[in-house]
């Protein structure tokens, strides 16, 4: 701890470090150095004297954001209460007649089988049933040994660049 | 309780030593995607299901997974058996070796040791289940990475096989979801 | 998938069987009431019942704590290769 010290800007002229008084002489105008092994342990304690705060940097000029393209407006008026049924097959849930699907929740259609392999395909293939014998590549676009890009059309870049 | 059977799930062999290839492979025996950490998961999370058939499926995927298990050990223990030490070593097993000569044990690729870290219980039925759905989703995806590292036709097999269990498990998982919303939703109104 | 031996196709058409019925079990998890899944359920199991009894009279004990039969004078669960070494 002894070593320790804060650096502050700008730096005082006898700095040792070139490239301190570089970002020094570029920054705003700053409180000068405390050097914490020089107050410690004497003055440590006590509340070093409260400066005014630095000027505000000033706030730069306003580009215009790009404006998003417009989703049009869904009309007006109460939603629906519940989606409307699906036809049979696939999203109907043995006990519920209509199941009603919410927001933020997570469903899987509903697996009704037809025809199933032989018990030797069965094993040889991981599953007894067609639809869900999924292969590699058959999952999804990012299974194979190339790195996977996909790219959502019509985006642009966003965050802090 | 479990009874054991002599037996394995889906035959297993393998075309010769591969000391490289059971490294990676040995993540699916005891890394955070892994055949363990499934099982381990799913058993546990039993207690705290509200549905008999949430019960019924985390037990009887769960008591799979220990099959799986056993495949993925198998694997291990065909493609190292008496390897050198030196094969051991050019294959970056030196450490293994210097702490477990030849044994198995539960680490990932790189060697970090299993941890309860990698798996929650919740208790919240619905947040469990999704856990779950993803479990099988990142296993689905390891075994994609290890099917384009094998150079073992015989070993990309066995993979395959285990592969196309967690896309059965996540339907199943997922059906069991859907239920457990609507039996929550029913409960909560009627 | 070869298979050298009678005693490994014997295995092979149970490990089929078997992967059938846990493939039913967990689809009758999610799915109690499909008759018709329940009726292959059952149709399965008393298969894999006759071809476990095949095994184990041939070849030796497939199961233990007490679910298979000890045949001959001496104890044969430890006798048969583990399925890691087969």
């Amino acid at each position: 701890m002894k070593n320790f010290t804060f650096k502050v800007f700008p730096a005082q002229s006898g700095s040792e470090n070139k490239q301190d008084e570089e970002v020094a002489k570029n920054s705003i105008e700053q409180p000068s150095v405390a050097k914490m092994d020089a107050l410690w342990p004497e003055t440590a304690k006590k509340c070093p004297p409260c400066v005014p705060l630095p000027p505000q940097m000033p706030c730069p000029p306003m580009e215009p954001m790009p404006t998003p393209p417009q989703m049009p407006c869904p009309p007006m008026g109460p939603m629906p209460p519940q989606m409307p049924c699906p036809p049979m097959g696939g999203l109907m849930a043995p006990p519920f007649t209509c199941p009603y699907f919410r927001l933020a929740h997570s469903y899987v259609p509903w697996q009704n089988y037809d025809v199933v392999y032989n018990p030797a395909e069965a094993l040889c293939k991981g599953t007894l049933f067609p639809e869900l014998h999924m292969p590699q590549g058959k999952y999804g676009p990012c299974e194979g040994p190339q790195p996977c890009r996909i790219h959502f059309g019509g985006g642009v870049p966003y965050g802090c660049e | 309780m479990w009874i054991y059977e002599k037996k394995l799930q889906y035959p297993v062999n393998v075309s010769g030593k591969n000391v490289q290839l059971a490294k990676w492979i040995i993540t699916q025996y005891g890394g955070p995607d892994g055949e363990l950490a499934a099982s381990l998961r799913y058993l546990n999370q039993r207690y705290a299901m509200p549905t008999e058939r949430a019960k019924a499926v985390l037990n009887d995927i769960g008591t799979e997974e220990l099959a799986h298990l056993e495949i993925v050990g198998t694997l291990v223990y065909k493609l190292t058996k008496d390897a050198s030490v030196a094969e051991l070593k050019a294959a970056g097993l030196g450490g293994h070796y210097a702490d477990h000569d030849r044994a198995l044990f539960y680490v990932d690729a790189v060697g970090n040791p299993w941890t309860a870290a990698y798996i929650q219980a919740k208790g919240d039925p619905i947040a469990d289940l999704t856990e779950n759905m993803a479990a099988e989703q990142k296993a689905r995806a390891t075994y994609n990475w290890l099917i384009n590292l094998s150079d073992d036709p015989q070993v990309t097999d066995v993979l395959r096989f285990l592969r196309e269990r967690e896309v059965v498990h996540f339907q199943r998982f997922g059906e069991t979801l859907n239920y457990m919303q609507e039996y929550l939703n029913e409960k909560k109104y009627y | 998938m070869a298979v050298n031996n009678p005693c490994q196709a014997l295995l092979r058409k149970i490990q089929q069987v078997e992967f059938v019925t846990l493939e039913l079990n967990l689809y009758l998890n999610t799915h109690p009431e499909d008759q018709k899944a329940l009726e292959q359920y059952n149709c399965m199991h008393r298969e894999l019942c006759e071809l476990k009894k095949q095994y184990e009279q041939q070849y030796g004990p497939l199961l233990n704590y007490g679910w298979g039969m000890n045949t001959g004078n001496s104890w044969r669960w430890a006798e048969q290769p583990w399925p890691w070494e087969m």
